[in-house]
């Protein structure tokens, strides 16, 4: 049961990267390859708000979902908007890029060394149904659930959201009809970086702010979002904890050396049998 | 005043300014420094920058090598083996080529770099872990890895007599690799049994690893792993409340652990660390410590890496000295010649082992149990506390 709950908390993590990838796509059709380094620029800021200026909690959150906001949102003006309407596909290399430039940057104020951010609860190891879990990771696992409904609930029941989902199923049509699908892409990158910024005090005290988590996480991140199927966000969620509980529990009882291995076979079948992931949607289009 | 005194003052006059001439004639020995300034190994790079340029200093305050004054000049090739080439090759062919290379951070520029070095017959000194030892120019400080893993195990046997089996989480990369090849027959050697799991270095939690081993029942957990993994290893096995003792080898005690982890985490952790590790006041230390603490702080230095970083740039240049003035000259091969049957000095000029060398067939440094101890995973200016010590 240890490792069981050792997987949820860390598929808790690809969920997070996986459901930023999914706000971001939803609402602009781009594959953000930028979320990791969000979520890393995240665990910096309540590294920051923490550990530095002793803030609270709630100010130490604040902080740091405004911050990676901002940087969302430049993300957005500077990788993104200059190649709107251009049929380049050129975003998959611009938003590799700013992922650089966000950990280049992390690299050169707080250096590469890992930095210890203390979770604000208690740290007691809990037993839980026979297995062994911290309370941040407990927390982590929450957040995620309920992050995953409340943005499923936005999406299919808000006049905003359902705007997204308009947008990412035909642009054009949505256009027409008059939603203002700039303003939908600017939201979606702020969206994805808030996400990031509101679960980083939660993610840094289970992995260190350290400058590199992005590469660590980014790819596995990746196979969730696929494996759950893209524009779903409780397939991302689904698919984020799955990943993680396949990870460890090859890693306990096969070895450690097989985890990648087996996830992409997993992944490769999964595709060839359902081309859309668990919980895409394909689109039927009346010729 | 006689004709005779004044004729003999004048010609002594005449040969001192003669011979000053020529000492201020002579060359300098050229240190190039081929590291990694920028990026991730800046901290650890500058580390040695500061030592080596301390070791010039001191040697040059007592004459020079062979009266050549030490010049110690640094190129940042940002860990690319292809910029460390160039660099290398620049300097080569340039007017001021270096009689002693320092190649790379890395091993992949160390690699990159020898085949030049070995044409142009100029010594260099590694400060990565290449596994090449047996090239006729290059030598390096860093301990051979079989006896590294025999005196970690000899040391866990001290420490804990009635051990029977050894569990060993290490990272699954180039360098844990290595380690785990040298720790295996090590262990097995010593009449012990061991048991084993790997794991990425960037992997993000080690738990289903510990808990593998775990299910094995080590009497002893070595534990290995470099920056943030270290602190996971540590971390997950207090989550997991086992509490198996743990030894630390040189890659975990590489990390700042008390600040990777709380204090709870470090319950039962030790650290299998060089002597030259352990921290005693500057009063206990030895004139040559001393002399290489004082004069590394004097290059700025405020010991913020481990001081194993700093003292084995040190001795890489103190030895060197030593070596040329055993085989009186300043080429390559002659110091190589020297370094490769050296006589140890009554007064040793170096620091991190107890005594240096290297053979014909191994340019590597081959220490003994006798330079390692167990010691407290705190620090303090660099170096570790005593056992015990908090």
């Amino acid at each position: 049961m240890t490792t069981l709950w050792s997987g949820l908390s860390l598929g808790a993590v690809y969920a997070l990267v996986a459901l930023g990838y999914n706000v971001v796509f939803i609402s602009s059709g781009i594959f953000n390859f930028a979320q990791a380094s969000l979520l890393t620029l995240g665990t910096f800021f309540a590294y920051l708000g923490v550990v530095t200026l002793h803030l609270n909690p709630v100010l130490t959150i604040l902080m740091a979902t405004a911050g990676c906001l901002i940087v969302g949102l430049i993300e957005e003006r500077v990788a993104i908007r200059p190649l709107s309407g251009k049929l380049s596909r050129a975003e998959l290399v611009t938003t590799v890029g700013f992922a650089a430039l966000i950990e280049g940057t992390i690299a050169l104020i707080w250096g590469t060394v890992p930095l210890q951010v203390p979770f604000f609860g208690s740290t007691t190891v809990l037993t839980i149904f026979g297995g062994r879990i911290i309370p941040d990771s407990l927390v982590l696992i929450i957040f995620v659930i309920v992050l995953a409904l409340a943005l499923h609930v936005w999406y299919k029941y808000s006049l905003s959201g359902l705007a997204s989902i308009a947008v990412a199923e035909d642009r054009v049509a949505a256009q027409l009809r008059g939603i203002n699908v700039g303003r939908r892409s600017i939201v979606a990158f702020a969206m994805g970086g808030a996400i990031a910024g509101l679960a980083g005090i939660l993610v840094a005290p289970q992995t260190y702010a350290i400058s590199n988590l992005g590469d660590a996480i980014g790819l596995t991140a990746f196979i969730a979002f696929a494996l759950g199927g893209t524009g779903s966000l409780l397939g991302a969620t689904i698919g984020g904890l799955a990943v993680g509980i396949i990870e460890q529990e090859v890693a306990r009882y096969v070895g450690s050396l097989y985890t990648n291995s087996i996830l992409y076979v997993i992944l490769l079948f999964i595709l060839l049998v359902m081309p859309n992931g668990l919980f895409g949607r394909s689109t039927v289009r009346a010729i | 005043m006689s004709l005779v005194v004044v004729g003999s003052m004048a010609l002594t006059a005449v040969s001192f300014s003669a011979s000053a001439g020529a000492a201020k004639a002579k060359s300098p020995f050229n240190v190039l420094m081929i590291v990694g300034t920028t990026g991730p190994v800046a901290p650890p790079s500058d580390a040695e920058i500061q030592a080596t340029k301390a070791a010039a200093e001191v040697i040059n305050s007592q004459g020079g090598i062979l009266g050549h004054q030490v010049k110690v000049q640094v190129q940042n090739d940002n860990l690319d083996p292809t910029t460390a080439l160039s660099e290398l090759q620049s300097a080569e062919s340039g007017s001021s080529k270096p009689n002693l290379v320092f190649a790379g951070t890395t091993s992949n520029e160390t690699l990159a770099m020898l085949p030049t070095l070995t044409r142009d017959q100029t010594l260099s000194m590694e400060l990565a872990g290449s596994g090449v030892f047996d090239d006729p120019y290059q030598f390096a400080l860093p301990d051979y890895l079989p006896t590294q893993a025999q005196a970690m195990v000899q040391a866990i046997q001290k420490k804990y007599p009635t051990a029977k089996k050894i569990g060993i989480a290490i990272t699954n990369d180039a360098f844990g690799t290595a380690l785990l090849d040298a720790y295996e027959p090590a262990i097995t050697a010593a009449g012990l049994t061991y048991s084993v799991q790997t794991f990425a270095p960037t992997a993000t939690d080690v738990t289903p690893e510990l808990q593998a081993l775990q299910a094995t029942n080590p009497d002893v957990l070595i534990a290995s792993g470099y920056g943030a993994i270290g602190g996971y290893i540590l971390q997950d096995r207090a989550n997991l409340g086992w509490t198996v003792p743990v030894v630390g080898d040189g890659q975990e005690g590489s990390n700042n652990l008390p600040a990777l982890v709380p204090a709870s985490a470090l319950v039962g952790v030790s650290l299998c660390i060089q002597n030259v590790s352990v921290y005693k006041p500057l009063s206990q230390q030895s004139k040559a410590f001393n002399t290489f603490f004082k004069a590394t702080q004097k290059m700025g230095s405020k010991f913020t890496q481990s001081i194993v970083l700093y003292s084995l740039s040190y001795d890489d240049l103190m030895l060197t000295a030593l070596a040329a003035k055993q085989a009186g000259s300043i080429t390559g091969p002659a110091i190589a010649k020297a370094l490769e049957s050296l006589k140890q000095p009554k007064v040793k000029p170096y620091v991190s082992w107890a005594t240096e060398g290297f053979t014909k067939k191994l340019h590597v440094e081959q220490a003994g149990a006798v330079d390692y101890t167990l010691a407290s995973p705190y620090t303090k200016l660099g170096m570790n506390l005593p056992l015990g010590s908090k």
